[in-house]
Parts: C-alpha cells; sequence; structure tokens
C-alpha cells in the first residue's frame, strides 16, 4: 500500500511540472498570435491613448513574462481572472459549464464501450465471417464522418424530419442523445478494433489452449480467460481517452449548443480572450494528467505483472 | 497392463493452406494400455504435437480433423458434442504444454487456476482448496501456502511445470497428455520433472502419452515408443527393442545420430537431405528422398504399418512380408 502511495505522489509531481510546461506553451501561443483581445472589442474610432488605458487596466501592457507569473500567482490561489471580452470571472464560467461537458462526454464513453466492447468480441469470435467484416466496415464508415457533419445528419433525421429528440441545447435527458451519438460513434472504431485485435490476440495464448484442456466450458473460457486478459488495455484507454473527448466536444458542443466548456473555449479562442483559454486548457491538462495516473492504477491493479514504482 | 485404455485409428488431421492441403497427420494408428507410458517422437513438425492435440480436440483453424477415430475407454471422441469432449478434457484426459512460461494465465494466483478446474466436478470451494493443497505437495513445491497466492510470473519455470502437472493431475485422469513437459527447462529441472511424472503415475496410475523429440527421456520414462515423420507413424515397439533393434532406416539413422559418451566419433551423424513439403501429394514413402536404401518401388508404393515382431510393428517396405535383408 505504501508502494502505491509513493508511486501516485510521485506521478502526481510529474503531472504538475507536464500541467506547468502546458500553461507555459499555451501562453505563448495565444501570444504568438496576432491581434489582442482589446483591439477586437474597441471600435476603430476609439484614440489610442484611450486603448492604451484599457491595456494598461488588464495588464496587457507588461511584458508577457510578468503577464504570465501575474496570471499563473492568481490561479494559484484559485483566482482564474476575469475574461476580458465577457467580463466575467473565469473560474464561475468554468464551474458552471463543467458540469455540463463531463455529462456530455461521460454518457458518450459509456455508449462508445458498452457498443465496442461487445462488438469487438463479436468480431473476434466470426474472425472473417460476414459478420465481423460488416462490423468493421461500418466502424470504419463512421470513423471516417467528421463529428460536425455527423451532428448535423443526425440532427436532421431525428430532430427535424422524425421530430422525437430535441434539436440543440440543454433541456433534459434527451437533449443529450444526439450529441453523445456524435461524440461516440466516430470514436467506436478505435475501441472496436482494440477490443477485437487484443481477443484475437489473448485466444492465441497457450494459457486459453491450458483452460480448454483442464474442461473449462467455452463460455467460460471467453470470459474469465480471454476477455479478463484482453479487456486490460481496453479499460487503460477508457481512462486516456477522457481527455481526448472533452477535445472533440469542442466542435460537438458547437454545433449542439451544448452549454459546456467546449463551446466556451471556441469562444475565447474566436475573441482571443487567453483568459479563458487559458483557464479552460489548465483545466483539461489537470484532468488529463489525473485520467493517467488512474489508468496507470488501474492496469496495475488488472494485471499483477505491472509493478507501480 | 493389457487393457487398452486409447486407441488411435487411421487419424487424419490436415491443415487448409494457401499452398494446398497439408496432411500433417496422415493415417496415424496406435494404442495406450491402461497405466502405460507411450511416447510419440520425431523431429519438429512431423505431427507429434498435432496428433495430440488432435485426441484432445483443440485443433486451431485451419486445421481440422479429416478422419479416423479416436476410441478412448470405449466410445470414439471424434463423435462427441463440443460439450461432451468438454467433460471430457481435464477430468479424464489431462494435458501439460511445451513451454510452462505461457501455459498458465498471468493475472490469477496458482490457487485460483488450481481450483477453477476442480470446481467444475461441482466440488466446494473448501475442498477444492485442500485438493489442489494436497496436490501441489504431491509435485513437491515447497512452501504451498504461499504457493497457492503466487502468481505465475512469480515462479520459476520448473515451478509452473510442476503447478501444470499437478492442475491436471488433480482430477485423476486416466491419460496425460505431456507435449514436450521438458524443452523449455534447464537440464538439471528436466530430470526432476521426468522423475516427478515417474512418480506421479504409478499413485495416480494414469497413463501417459509424452510427445518429445528426446531419446534421453524415452529410455527414462516410456514402456512403448512411436515414431513419427513427416505426418506418418513409421515404427512402433517396446522402448528396448527400438533402442537396440530399430527396423526403419529412418529409426536406425535416428539412433546413430544421438550423441554417446562411450563412444569415439568425432562428428554427429546427421541424416542427409529436407523433410518433405507435406503440401505436395506424392506417392511412394515420404522418407524415400532420404533413405539409403530406397529402390524404385519406394516411391511408387506407400508402405503401410505392419507387425514385423512380436510388439513391433514398421513402416517399410524392406520389411514387407517380414523378412529382414536391411
Amino acid at each position: 500500500m505504501n508502494d502505491i502511495l509513493r508511486y501516485v505522489i510521485k506521478r502526481l509531481l510529474i503531472g504538475i511540472l507536464v500541467v506547468l510546461f502546458v500553461t507555459v506553451l499555451i501562453f505563448a501561443i495565444m501570444q504568438a498570435m496576432p491581434g489582442n483581445p482589446v483591439d477586437l472589442m474597441v471600435d476603430t474610432r476609439v484614440s489610442a491613448e484611450k486603448v492604451a488605458e484599457i491595456k494598461a487596466e488588464w495588464g496587457l501592457d507588461q511584458p508577457p513574462v510578468i503577464q504570465y507569473f501575474y496570471w499563473l500567482g492568481n490561479i494559484l490561489q484559485g483566482n482564474f481572472g476575469m475574461s476580458i471580452s465577457l467580463k466575467q470571472n473565469v473560474s464561475d464560467l468554468i464551474l458552471q459549464r463543467l458540469p455540463y461537458t463531463l455529462m456530455l462526454t461521460g454518457a458518450a464513453l459509456v455508449i462508445e464501450y458498452l457498443l465496442a466492447i461487445p462488438l469487438g468480441l463479436l468480431a473476434a469470435v466470426k474472425k472473417n465471417k460476414l459478420t465481423d467484416k460488416a462490423l468493421t466496415v461500418t466502424t470504419v464508415v463512421l470513423w471516417s464522418m467528421p463529428p460536425f457533419w455527423l451532428g448535423v445528419l443526425l440532427m436532421l433525421v431525428f430532430s427535424i424530419h422524425l421530430n422525437i429528440l430535441p434539436l440543440s441545447g440543454y433541456s433534459g435527458f434527451l437533449s443529450l442523445i444526439l450529441p453523445a451519438l456524435t461524440l461516440s460513434l466516430p470514436a467506436l472504431a478505435q475501441i472496436f478494433r482494440l477490443t477485437r485485435s487484443e481477443v484475437l490476440d489473448v485466444m492465441d495464448e497457450k494459457y486459453v489452449t491450458t483452460a480448454y484442456a483442464k474442461g473449462i466450458e467455452d463460455k467460460k473460457v471467453l470470459i474469465r480467460h480471454v476477455l479478463r486478459n484482453a479487456l486490460i488495455p481496453v479499460t487503460v484507454m477508457f481512462f486516456l481517452s477522457l481527455p481526448w473527448l472533452i477535445g472533440g466536444a469542442v466542435v460537438v458542443e458547437n454545433v449542439f449548443a451544448w452549454p459546456g466548456m467546449g463551446q466556451l473555449l471556441w469562444k475565447g479562442i474566436a475573441k482571443q480572450d487567453f483568459v479563458i483559454v487559458q483557464g479552460i486548457v489548465f483545466v483539461i491538462t489537470i484532468l488529463t494528467v489525473i485520467c493517467n495516473i488512474i489508468g496507470d492504477m488501474i492496469s496495475g491493479i488488472l494485471d499483477p505483472r505491472i509493478r507501480l514504482e | 497392463m493389457s487393457e487398452t485404455l486409447l486407441e488411435v485409428k487411421d487419424l487424419c488431421i490436415q491443415f487448409e493452406t494457401q499452398n494446398g492441403t497439408v496432411k500433417a497427420v496422415d493415417n496415424v494408428s496406435f494404442d495406450i494400455k491402461k497405466g502405460e507410458v507411450f511416447a510419440l517422437v520425431g523431429e519438429s513438425g512431423c505431427g507429434k504435437s498435432t496428433t495430440a492435440m488432435g485426441i484432445m480436440q483443440l485443433i486451431k483453424s485451419p486445421g481440422k480433423i479429416s478422419g479416423g477415430a479416436v476410441d478412448f475407454d470405449g466410445r470414439d471422441l471424434l463423435k462427441l458434442t463440443r460439450q461432451e469432449m468438454t467433460k471430457v478434457r481435464g477430468s479424464e484426459i489431462g494435458m501439460i504444454f511445451q513451454n510452462p512460461l505461457d501455459s498458465l494465465n498471468p493475472v490469477y494466483t496458482v490457487g485460483n487456476q488450481m481450483i477453477e478446474g476442480l470446481l467444475v466436478e461441482k466440488m466446494d470451494k473448501e475442498q477444492a482448496y485442500k485438493v489442489a493443497f494436497d496436490m501441489l505437495r504431491d509435485v513437491k513445491l515447497s512452501d504451498v501456502p504461499a504457493r497457492m497466492k503466487s502468481y505465475p510470473h512469480e515462479i520459476s519455470g520448473g515451478m509452473r511445470q510442476r503447478v501444470m502437472i499437478g492442475m491436471m493431475l488433480c482430477r485423476n485422469p486416466k491419460l496425460l497428455i505431456a507435449d514436450e513437459p521438458t524443452t523449455a527447462l534447464d537440464v538439471t529441472i528436466q530430470a526432476g520433472i521426468i522423475e516427478l511424472m515417474n512418480e506421479l503415475r504409478k499413485k495416480y496410475d494414469s497413463a501417459i502419452l509424452i510427445i518429445t523429440h528426446d531419446f534421453g527421456i524415452v529410455a527414462d520414462i516410456a514402456d512403448r515408443v512411436g515414431v513419427m515423420y513427416a505426418g506418418n507413424l513409421i515404427e512402433v515397439g517396446e522402448v528396448f527393442e527400438i533402442f537396440d533393434h530399430p527396423k526403419h532406416p529412418y529409426t536406425k539413422l535416428l539412433m546413430k545420430a544421438l550423441p554417446t559418451i562411450t563412444k569415439e566419433e568425432g562428428r554427429l551423424q546427421t541424416i542427409k537431405g529436407m523433410v518433405p513439403n507435406l503440401a505436395e501429394e506424392k506417392s511412394g514413402c515420404n522418407f524415400a528422398d532420404r533413405c539409403p536404401y530406397c529402390s524404385s518401388q519406394c516411391r511408387e508404393k506407400k508402405p503401410v504399418l505392419k507387425e514385423i515382431a512380436k510388439n513391433h510393428l514398421c513402416a517399410c517396405l524392406l520389411h514387407e512380408g517380414g523378412e529382414e535383408n536391411a
């Protein structure tokens, strides 16, 4: 138990370094972008003096390094700063929207894995038969669909023609279905392929033959020996893909006017409101680091050969 | 020792490949009596392991059993349904494999995997634990309580093979198939495993089908030997009969190729030529191309296994009719 604690602390320390590095990077990128938020905010008729005054008010006249440390100092105290374009506290904005994004990505992940794992298993068992080929083609087709296009397509079919699901925005559980599907269906192919190839690999393992030789029934061999081993990398992938899905949610949230963090990030980028962008990237980075640590710990628990150190 | 336990009759196993149908096992017939140790020997790829997998019906696609019969304890295993065969495996026929390093599931403890097989018998968990515990003591593992909780990667290769033997013997099968049980182990460990198998076969009264290419092991443990070459069983006899009076040219050459420490021979003898491609359909004896006694007749007529002396069978045209001219 002590080993695990030491491991987690070590990983968290490395994680902090990662987060710091990402903040520097995102700050540099925002600085390197042409234009600045004040120019986008004010009219061209406003005098240069006035613009300089507004910039000074937001601290934008300082050198970037000073600005960075000023921002970092604040964020370590939990103060994400004021959004320049929305004139609102960024921590409030994020806290308002984070639950919606987590709801959407959580639902998408559940749909994705609940479909991909059984289908991957089915395809592996029916290797090279029609079922396998049909499933492979279907998932590749879904994989090739851009989410914004798939989203619009689903809206057209289910909201406009069939009129059974809400078109956009958040209005309870039903409105979650289309955005979650749009987010999960293209991602499905990856987990489907992973499950299929892992199951096939494990089925060739000697210990599966041993299980059959012991007289264990087919179904039990498949669940206890094949799936138990094949799902180790799939489970780890589950945790690794959570932040990845939040990234994907940026587009989907915009298509469906979903009141989540992705939409906010989009607005922040469009208005060059680096306070918003930095705040959200900061949160996503922390989520990524935590998910990575959880993923590694889960693999250590599922596979006794992996020692966490 | 006289009652027949297993009778393999004209077993054919073939693999459909892109280069044609490979007859990995071609009309192989032999029998094993109760409590007997029968060794199948031959070089890599001659079909000895495939024969064993065929008996267990664990041949993987694209391989399939294309003919013959496997009579075991009064019924033909090839005629059983999948479920019936599952019941035979483990309880009546156990099998251990070449590489103990990956024959055990890495995510379950030794105890867990031992008990899993026992629970098929509708035993309760405590009882199963006790049987598994005693069995591990029988296969001479030290510190059994700790070993029950060990994962396979935490114990050595020799110990894992002992666990495998224990796992397969704990349900007291009538036949244990051992597919090259010592090939992946150190020589010193090999001797221990063979000794253990010899000891346990007496205690549990199991017959053993051992597959090996090591004549040292054959001499140590086997009662009778079958020699395989290119999918055919070419000679069967009692172990010392085969060692002292091999009849088939291939067996003779094989014996000459064995290193001995009593004779000064310089270089080891080898058998010239290559194993034939089994995907090609050809007439005559499979060994013809490499045989020093090959005649024109050998390339036309395929020899079949015939009794040439008491309890000694050989598939060679030189011995057709029983005369010994080679």
